[in-house]
């Protein structure tokens, strides 16, 4: 081993004084010199690179232009164009007449808005989301046919929900979480960005006279009632409301005071925001010892800027009232949360907007305005309260950390471009002199990021590991930026800082809160305390740990009911997933079918606990290749056998189910199905000018260009499988007898994937996560989830990045073939089962689009956009919260995705598989030769199989 | 005429007592080990007779056996190449790893024992709990990673001695060395901390005596007294050692996957939990099963015999 070192370092010496020598030489490699416009089916990017389009440099331009006070309201039904000719005008919708009814086939509508005075206006959209569709609107808007500033694409309408049910306990005296549904409302919405990075609405500069305003839809369904251009009058301070009260004669309210549960809310925004419990303190209303009691709301779902949340307050007299709210902010350490306070819809006063609620990991009851309480005039009667998320004073900072955060990953991709990710120490590599700009750049991101250090002391008040992070940033920029020839051995220190500082942002972004009540008193009124006393605590937990004894925290169903068929479901996910689908089972399934379930949390041993007689009915999320194994020994039922199968089974597509049939039996059905996408930094690649490659002849004419570029590109192993699909090729012949591996086409497939990574030096291992977020591997094959788990943690690169379907193979009639292999998950019924109908009523009822669309938004309700479900119901993927571009994509491929047999044995052929490329990789021998050594073990092992379970 | 009896005095007849009577009599011992029994019959007496038996017979987990006589070890023996790939790498790990870590364990107890209180403490936490900790494993993953910023590969491409990384764990020609080194850093266990035992109950007595009888220095004392004053513990640190080299196993699958890379550090471990459940072969499995246990009775004997203590 040391000799192998010792002769490397000699060569990387002697690499090291060639590379100096060359260095000088070297510059960017562009497309145009290796002719990529000969690609006929590359797709091109366009990109804004220099983020000339954003809002702040609009209201730059547009500073001196007044803002007229003008006002004009245009009915949407009055419209002057749209995409869709069959769109409708209701004649009357929840108390508003004519209105206009957007569906999923509208995608635009224009309307001509005659403004008296040309200037500066806010634009607010009245509308109703109806109760049909469940998604958020996404909405653009585009003035005299032309996007304003990048961000006017981002607005986001929400929906308004409710509980449907009041709280309701379980058998066991454990309270249900109720259901929610959507409520129709007319609500007034100002365009503003909908990611929270500007607290005011957008202002749009309209010409005098006719101006056209076009606003697009993600294609979902609501009521729009009319358009208004105006100025949003800005909120008064609470001087001069107070000096009003005054004027006004307004007189304190008496003795008075009333708590709102948090639970108990009127409406919210979205259906995460769904009452949640805590059981750590007895002073949490309501609280029992041993039973779960619903009581608080918000929680880590309450965290994106627009999510708000309201509740209905009654006051007996006319008066001024002080409010304030029980809260537990434990998710930002060192930070505010932030919320704005609305009370019928309005913002009472300025102070209000922002409401900082400090980091505590203990319950705190805050009285609005502290000390000096703020008091809000109430009438008698019931009022609205809202409170709703904001990033409030952290807008600014976050807007101009995530620009840095922008520009210094733009430097890093430059740098790399020049050194690689691993730069010589040894080496000059003058990057100043070959990125313009570079030392200009980083001095003036070293200044922003001081500024906002600074600011960000004087929000908080303190010093804390948060501006010690930013200052240390700061430093490091200016050093590099005065010694750039130290940039390439500083360069890991650098990424790392960046993707600190992007990983840092996108918490502060989140300002998640819990909140067990809200508080209405009269002044001279006391508010309550907010923690039980020592006492009470110490004897709640002492009683807590002697019921711990008798209540059992694990069974997860419901006690069954006697006569009734039971089904026993083994489940192998983490109780969270456990615990929708229980609910669902309880809210859905057990009512009308009257069928009992009963769900246990399982991981492995189906089949130890199967030889036991212990083994479930049913079992969920089983791997793709068991159910073929299970039921070569005769231990599942053949689904295909209940009558209704055919029609089950047009629910997935139909490679999701080609692992679970042998030899004319079906012995699955899917629940998941995952399948590889492309995924592509559209910044780096237009650098680059490069497209996006649709076949694979594109593709490799790619690499090179990137590979100079001193980046690389991601590319499974498990590629092999999508160039024998592609070329027409096949896994298995003679009835799945043996393997296909002795035909010229999956030789050659193999071939060249083995080539891919002998030639060019793919990694075969990485990260594609991170690499992509880097932009180290600007173009990457990876799972469809990788999409969902980017859009909900790399905010840095949002808009940088895009995902399309994988490079085919062009066919005889030019059409692509984007053929690749798609894995299932699978939902098996075992023959010991005791009631099998009843069984296959649950997995009916299981794969069906209703429910697999409910688990799926559920599930990414507690876990976030990274935790969305890749249902295999097709019908139910439309139905999760992806847009239409993405669903298109997503579809796109779906169609061309195949799915590999299983049989006696065929465990053998990945391992057949995988042997033979990792020592074709490791350089031993010829693919061919490989191939064929390693085909002809598994070939032996399926005959040996065959032979074992006696099938002909 | 009288007849002189002559009373023979009965011969003092030596019954058998039954069993039942002398676990009457010992009732309090037997009580005490029988925690222990019932749980070693139950756990591990009961498993071994068991795979005896399942290995003359066919048993996919899922049917009931069915008896097939001497197929399954007449298949092992002339069928199974990997078998003996197995094997090999089983031997490999037994007549490597078990003799280095038996020294190591030793050489290191024996330093610690040098330490001062507080601080021999501390460095027993220090070596003892990698042992301890299974799933520590996956600090290897990090660092034998294939990914270029794995530690190891990082190190190399930084330093300019690679330009690419290795992939250590999926190219049989670092397999093995890496299976061995972390083998050995977890492998100071039981006897690692019997040894440390061990080196305080020698009788400081003799100690004094030998410096009287002209010990010299420090490895004297470790040769013509410690060693000799734990030899019980020795031969028992002996067998654990090499006992639990013929057990790797979840090493070379948590590290390499399973299978690893042909086969290149595929135990018999890895070869019984491959047709146990993998293949559903359970009867084939519970042959090799119980092959190896017989081929680790019979090396702790050997093994015995060579260390026999007085």
């Amino acid at each position: 081993m040391l000799s192998c070192f010792r002769k490397y370092k000699s060569l990387a010496l002697v690499m090291t004084l060639v590379v100096t020598n060359v260095f000088s030489t070297v510059t960017y490699c562009y497309a145009e010199d290796n002719k990529v416009q000969e690609n006929k089916y590359v797709i091109p990017i366009n990109f804004d690179f220099d983020r000339t389009n954003t809002y702040e440099k609009y209201l730059d331009k547009y500073k001196s232009t007044p803002s007229p006070s003008s006002e004009v309201i245009v009915k949407a039904a009055d419209y002057a164009a749209t995409d869709d000719k069959n769109i409708k005008i209701s004649d009357s919708y929840d108390g508003k007449n004519k209105v206009l009814a957007w569906t999923s086939n509208t995608n635009w509508v224009e309307w001509n808005v005659n403004v008296p005075e040309a200037g500066m206006y806010n634009i607010n959209i009245g509308y109703n989301p109806g109760t049909a569709a469940k998604n958020d609107i996404g909405m653009k808007i585009e003035i005299n046919n032309q996007l304003p500033f990048n961000e006017a694409a981002n607005s986001v309408l929400t929906r308004v929900w409710k509980d449907s049910t009041a709280i309701q306990q379980d058998d066991r005296g454990n309270d249900l979480k109720p259901k929610m549904e959507m409520v129709s409302r007319w609500l007034n919405y100002d365009l503003i960005d909908g990611d929270g990075s500007y607290t005011e609405p957008f202002k749009f500069y309209l010409n005098k006279g006719e101006n056209k305003i076009k606003l697009t839809s993600n294609q979902e369904t609501f009521y729009m009632d009319a358009i208004k251009i105006y100025q949003k009058p800005v909120d008064k301070s609470y001087k001069d409301i107070s000096a009003q009260y005054q004027s006004k004669g307004y007189k304190n309210a008496n003795s008075m005071l009333q708590k709102i549960q948090g639970e108990n809310a009127y409406q919210k925004s979205s259906v995460t925001l769904y009452d949640t419990y805590d059981r750590s303190d007895p002073a949490i209303e309501p609280s029992d010892v041993s039973k779960t009691r619903i009581n608080t709301i918000g929680g880590a779902n309450w965290k994106s800027s627009g999510q708000w949340i309201s509740w209905k307050i009654e006051v007996p007299e006319n008066g001024l009232y002080k409010l304030g709210v029980k809260y537990k902010q434990g998710y930002n350490t060192g930070l505010f949360a932030n919320r704005k306070l609305l009370i019928d819809g309005k913002v009472p006063f300025s102070e209000v907007n922002d409401i900082k609620l400090p980091y505590n990991t203990e319950w705190n009851v805050m009285t609005l305005g502290e000390k000096d309480p703020y008091l809000f005039y109430l009438e008698k009667g019931t009022h609205e309260v809202s409170m709703e998320v904001t990033l409030g004073a952290y807008t600014d900072m976050i807007r101009s950390l995530n620009n840095c955060v922008f520009s210094l990953n733009d430097m890093y991709r430059r740098i790399i471009m020049i050194s690689g990710e691993a730069p010589d120490q040894y080496t000059d590599y003058y990057f100043e002199k070959q990125i313009p700009n570079l030392q200009k750049t980083f001095t003036d991101v070293a200044v922003e990021v001081k500024k906002q250090s600074a600011k960000l002391k004087e929000i908080n008040g303190k010093v804390g590991s948060e501006t010690a992070m930013l200052d240390n940033l700061a430093s490091q920029l200016e050093s590099m930026s005065k010694n750039p020839d130290t940039i390439s051995t500083r360069l890991t220190k650098y990424k790392d800082n960046i993707s600190t500082l992007s990983a840092w942002i996108l918490k502060v972004k989140e300002q998640p809160i819990d909140i067990d009540y809200l508080v209405v008193a009269s002044p001279d009124s006391k508010m309550p305390a907010a923690k039980a006393s020592i006492l009470q605590a110490a004897k709640f937990s002492t009683q807590r740990f002697f019921t711990s004894f008798t209540e059992d925290y694990n069974i997860i169903s419901n006690k069954a009911e006697k006569d009734k068929p039971t089904v026993k479901v083994w489940v192998n996910l983490g109780r969270d997933q456990v615990g929708i689908i229980k609910d669902m089972v309880n809210d859905l399934f057990t009512p009308k079918t009257g069928i009992n379930v009963q769900l246990e949390l399982v991981q492995g041993s189906v089949i130890e606990a199967t030889l036991a007689g212990k083994g479930p009915d049913v079992a969920l999320m089983v791997g793709n290749a068991d159910p073929i194994n299970f039921a070569l020994r005769g231990a599942l039922v053949d689904l295909s056998t209940f009558k209704d199968f055919k029609e089950v089974s047009q629910r997935f597509s139909p490679s999701a189910m080609v692992p679970f049939q042998f030899q004319g039996k079906c012995y699955a059905i899917p629940d998941t199905q995952d399948f590889n996408m492309m995924f592509y930094r559209k910044d780096v690649l237009s650098q680059l000018g490069l497209g996006v490659p649709q076949t694979w002849d594109e593709f490799y004419k790619m690499i090179p260009i990137i590979q100079q570029n001193k980046m690389d590109i991601g590319i499974p192993e498990t590629l092999y499988n999508t160039l024998i699909f592609q070329r027409g090729g096949r896994y298995y012949k003679d009835d799945l007898k043996a393997t296909a591996f002795d035909e010229k086409v999956n030789v050659d497939a193999f071939k060249e994937i083995t080539n891919l990574f002998i030639r060019y030096n793919f990694n075969l291992k990485f990260d594609g996560y991170t690499r992509l977020r880097t932009g180290e591997m600007p173009i990457m094959i990876q799972p469809y989830t990788l999409y969902s788990k980017l859009s909900a943690s790399a905010p840095e690169i949002k808009g940088l990045w895009d995902m399309a379907p994988i490079p085919g193979t062009v066919d005889k009639d030019g059409k692509i073939n984007r053929a690749e292999e798609g894995t299932p998950n699978a939902c098996i019924m075992f023959q010991n089962a005791k009631y099998k109908d009843a069984s296959w009523e649950f997995l009916k009822w299981f794969s069906s689009a209703e429910v697999q669309a409910r688990y799926g938004t559920e599930l990414e309700s507690i876990l976030g956009p990274a935790g969305r479900y890749a249902t295999a119901n097709r019908e139910a993927f439309k139905q999760l919260p992806w847009n239409r571009k993405e669903i298109e994509n997503l579809s796109n491929q779906w169609d061309y995705v195949q799915g590999i047999p299983q049989t006696p044995g065929s465990y053998y052929t990945t391992r057949g598989l995988t042997n033979a490329f990792n020592t074709t990789v490791n350089g031993k021998g010829s693919s061919v030769e490989n191939l064929t050594k390693w085909n002809k073990d598994i070939n032996d092992e399926i005959a040996r199989k065959f032979k074992e379970f006696g099938i002909k | 005429m009288q007849t002189q009896v002559v009373k023979v005095p009965e011969a003092p007849i030596y019954r058998k007592k039954s069993l039942w009577a002398k676990i009457k009599e010992n009732k309090i011992s037997y009580a005490m080990v029988a925690p222990f029994m019932i749980l070693f019959t139950i756990f591990t007496v009961i498993p071994v007779i068991a795979s005896c038996v399942l290995g003359f017979t066919y048993f996919n987990m899922l049917q009931w056996p069915k008896w097939i006589g001497l197929l399954n070890y007449q298949r092992l023996f002339l069928e199974d190449d990997i078998f003996l790939i197995a094997i090999k790498n089983t031997l490999i790990f037994a007549f490597v790893t078990g003799p280095l870590s038996y020294i190591l364990c030793f050489v290191f107890a024996w330093f610690i024992n040098e330490l001062p209180r507080k601080l021999r403490v501390f460095m027993t936490v220090v070596f003892y709990a990698p042992s301890l900790a299974g799933s520590m494993m996956a600090i290897w993953l990090i660092v034998f990673s294939s990914d270029q910023v794995g530690y190891l590969n990082a190190f190399l491409i930084q330093y300019g001695f690679r330009t690419e990384p290795i992939y250590w764990t999926t190219n049989p020609q670092y397999m093995m060395t890496i299976a061995i080194v972390v083998q050995l850093w977890s492998s100071l266990g039981t006897s690692f901390l019997s040894f440390i035992a061990g080196f305080k109950n020698v009788d400081p007595v003799y100690y004094e005596a030998g410096a009287i009888d002209g010990i010299k220095n420090r490895f004297q004392e470790l040769v013509y007294i410690t060693i000799p004053g734990m030899k019980g513990i020795m031969l028992f640190g002996a067998v654990m050692q090499i006992a639990s080299s013929f057990a790797v196993g979840t090493l070379t699958q948590e590290l390499f996957g399973f299978p690893s890379t042909e086969y290149a550090v595929h135990t018999v471990i890895n070869h019984i939990f491959d047709y146990g459940h993998v293949r559903y072969e359970m009867g084939y499995a519970s042959a090799i099963a119980f092959l190896l246990t017989v081929v680790m009775v019979i090396t702790k004997n050997v093994i015995t015999k060579v260390l026999k203590p007085d």
